[in-house]
């Protein structure tokens, strides 16, 4: 169980993920997906787990520790939530990023989805084709004539 | 399915080598939207499955200063490609094209791609001039059926007595733009939906008149004589700026005083030295005074010490909070 909360308002709800780990959620934290919103609406009884089949424990686990962070209006500031976001954004690598981004994108969480396109928008930023091609493993598939007849065509996206 | 249902698994690195690029178009679009535009258009040469991702763009960005390259031909150069290229090979829907540039002597291109956009169902368009020299908005501006956001700088305005309206528009902001009173007025009719309106700078109008039933955010200068607010039911912020280029003139402001005074929803006032020089000289505020008792912020910004002693201001039950710089200021 990943989450226990001293909230006695809210209900609970258990999130199942794709490899069956299950994971007890307040409601209000589950609710920061707009999918699992639509799903419960829908849902008859609660108790029993609500598949999350697109994901795996181990992304659902940092799926729920953003949107518990976010769930809760305490004493955080906005400023202290920001630094806390880019903490949580800095400490994850390409590939976590990469499920993160499908499943925000998939779960319809908009904050974790402007969160994690604005960092990887940061690490496009400013870099040459070669470098962003290295930093993501993507591979040129292009010919070198092929290539070059491309930056011809912009020459002025490419002078520096 | 079956590739989702794997997500966050243990995955061989072969797989690994195009996950940025498999990102669903969605995704990578917000991403892409996020880059300066040149980023953005670098990302053609990336590989073959990016050359065209760049012209999904739904918002085009285009800051002529923002060009680090320092001959003004080339940058007109490169503004005018990639506007042209996004404009003919664009995929997706444009929703904004917010142009910043010098580009006179070139109006005529200008011209073309706003009848190209006009055609499309752009939301939100900003173009501003750099030059001395205003452009003329074209009389097909109407054509814009879903436009949201209008923002216009630097250019000249007559309205075409022909039919047409901005039936969604709810954000027009207007500076160092040249129209007549009664061409504003009509436009202002043809905004059925206005919620914020920004006039600054504006030549050739001298008398104001407002009948924007769901106004909410009006922004001034003083550079209008007189202001005539003719619905004003839901203005929650005003803001009245200097206007520099024509100090000392004789204004009709009292009427304006009277308006504020009058504004059943009023939160938050914004006031500049110019007009509060005028206030102070006229007794305004006293013989006119504030009071409306949902007045939450007032501001009083960029005050002449050197003109005025005492500013008093009455308030039914008094914003809560006060930013000024006066030397003295009591609140009744």
């Amino acid at each position: 169980m990943a989450s226990t909360s001293t909230s006695t308002l809210s209900r609970k709800l258990i999130l199942k993920s794709s490899d069956g780990e299950k994971f007890e959620v307040d409601e209000n934290v589950a609710m920061q997906s707009q999918t699992i919103k639509h799903m419960i609406e829908d849902l008859d009884d609660i108790n029993s787990p609500i598949p999350v089949s697109i994901v795996t424990g181990t992304i659902l686990s940092k799926v729920i520790e953003y949107c518990k962070k976010h769930a809760t209006e305490d004493s955080d500031s906005d400023e202290q939530l920001k630094q806390w976001d880019k903490e949580y954004a800095n400490n994850m690598d390409l590939n976590t990023l990469y499920y993160l981004l499908l499943a925000a994108n998939y779960m319809e969480i908009k904050g974790l989805l402007e969160l994690i396109t604005q960092c990887v928008a940061d690490m496009i930023k400013g870099k040459s084709p070669e470098e962003i091609r290295a930093h993501f493993n993507i591979k040129n598939d292009f010919t070198p004539q092929e290539e070059a007849n491309i930056r011809n065509e912009n020459p002025w996206a490419f002078e520096n | 399915m079956s590739f989702l249902a794997n997500l966050g698994e243990q995955v061989p690195s072969e797989f690994l080598i195009d996950s940025i690029s498999c990102l669903p178009c969605k995704v990578l679009n917000i991403i892409l939207e996020k880059l300066p535009l040149f980023d953005a258009v670098r990302t053609c040469v990336l590989a073959k499955g990016w050359r065209y991702k760049w012209l999904m763009l739904s918002k085009l960005f285009l800051d002529y200063e923002l060009i680090s390259d320092d001959t003004k031909d080339l940058k007109w150069d490169m503004i005018f490609f990639v506007t042209n290229n996004y404009l003919l090979n664009h995929t997706g829907t444009i929703k904004t094209f917010y142009l910043r540039t010098l580009c006179w002597p070139h109006y005529p291109e200008l011209y073309q791609w706003l009848l190209y956009l006009s055609k499309l169902d752009l939301e939100v368009l900003l173009l501003e001039e750099l030059g001395s020299q205003p452009f003329e908005m074209p009389s097909y501006m109407f054509r814009f059926k879903k436009l949201r956001s209008l923002f216009l700088g630097n250019c000249t305005l007559r309205i075409p007595s022909t039919i047409g309206s901005f039936s969604t528009l709810f954000e027009l902001s207007l500076r160092d733009v040249s129209i007549n009173d009664n061409d504003l007025h009509h436009l202002l009719l043809r905004c059925p939906l206005l919620v914020k309106l920004t006039l600054l700078r504006i030549h050739g109008l001298d008398h104001l008149r407002i009948h924007s039933p769901s106004l909410t955010m009006l922004e001034i200068d003083t550079r209008i004589e007189d202001v005539v607010i003719e619905s004003f039911a839901c203005l929650v912020l005003v803001c009245i700026k200097n206007s520099f280029r024509y100090p000392g003139m004789v204004r009709s402001w009292r009427s304006v005083i009277c308006c504020l005074s009058g504004l059943d929803s009023l939160q938050r006032l914004v006031l500049y030295g110019e007009f509060i020089t005028i206030l102070a000289a006229d007794c305004a505020l006293e013989n006119f005074p504030l009071r409306n008792d949902t007045l939450i912020c007032l501001s009083l910004c960029d005050v002449r010490f050197e003109t005025i002693e005492v500013l008093r201001i009455e308030a039914a039950k008094g914003p809560k909070r006060i930013t000024t710089y006066l030397k003295e200021w009591d609140v009744l």
